[in-house]
């Protein structure tokens, strides 16, 4: 891993299209400004695994009754 | 224990590809909606080659009337879309041991190209929505 140390307010550029920017610092956390093409898809890390942990718990079905679930809906839509 | 799904029987037609996989199955790629009648609105999404891995999903607009997850074009580009029209919009439901307390995971929902059967779970980073949204609101 390429590590660069950086202050308030400076950047680091990745290839010809996007830079990113220190926008604020306060205690453990950095704010960051990121300037990229739109169809550079950016997202935090930790969002693609919750979605990863997410599905993995969705898939727990084997023992689910989903008719139980439907049955409170109805209820709820139609009481 | 007889399964649901021991004697389901689908098409090759009816099979939806996930070119990428579903986050966290990620060599599992073709699907198959199943509708079972008892179990509306809610639909399966069952894995083609492993029916013991699926998923309960729902149309996300049932839950959050105005849901509007925002998406890139590039995040769109491997569906192949060539209208609007075409997208089928589903979200995957976590059923908990306490049914009232079950979620739907509202930041990555799933994308189907409906003609081309083509789909993709996409993220969406927003803090307005969050991956377990219950799914009965009072």
């Amino acid at each position: 891993m390429l590590v660069l140390t950086r202050k308030l307010g400076e950047s680091i550029r990745v290839g010809d299209d996007i830079k990113i920017t220190i926008v604020d610092l306060d205690g453990r956390y950095a704010k960051l400004g990121i300037e990229a093409p739109r169809n550079v898809i950016i997202h935090r890390e930790e969002v693609y695994e919750r979605i990863q942990a997410e599905n993995k718990a969705a898939a727990k079905t084997e023992k689910v009754d989903l008719g139980a679930i439907a049955e409170l809906w109805k209820k709820k839509k139609n009481p | 224990m007889a399964d649901l799904f021991d004697n389901l029987v689908f098409q090759k037609e009816d099979i939806i590809t996930f070119p990428e996989g579903i986050p966290g199955f990620e060599s599992f790629k073709q699907f198959v909606l199943v509708n079972v009648p008892e179990h509306e609105p809610f639909q399966w999404m069952v894995c083609a080659s492993n029916r013991n891995l699926r998923f309960a999903v729902i149309d996300p607009m049932i839950v959050i009337p105005n849901y509007n997850p925002e998406v890139t074009k590039s995040q769109l580009a491997s569906l192949n879309l060539s209208a609007p029209d075409d997208v089928m919009l589903l979200v995957i439901i976590t059923l908990r041991d306490n049914l009232m307390e079950s979620t739907a995971n509202f930041i990555g929902p799933l994308f189907i190209n409906k003609k081309k059967l083509i789909g993709k779970q996409i993220v969406i980073d927003t803090d307005k929505y969050s991956v377990q949204e219950r799914v009965i609101r009072s």
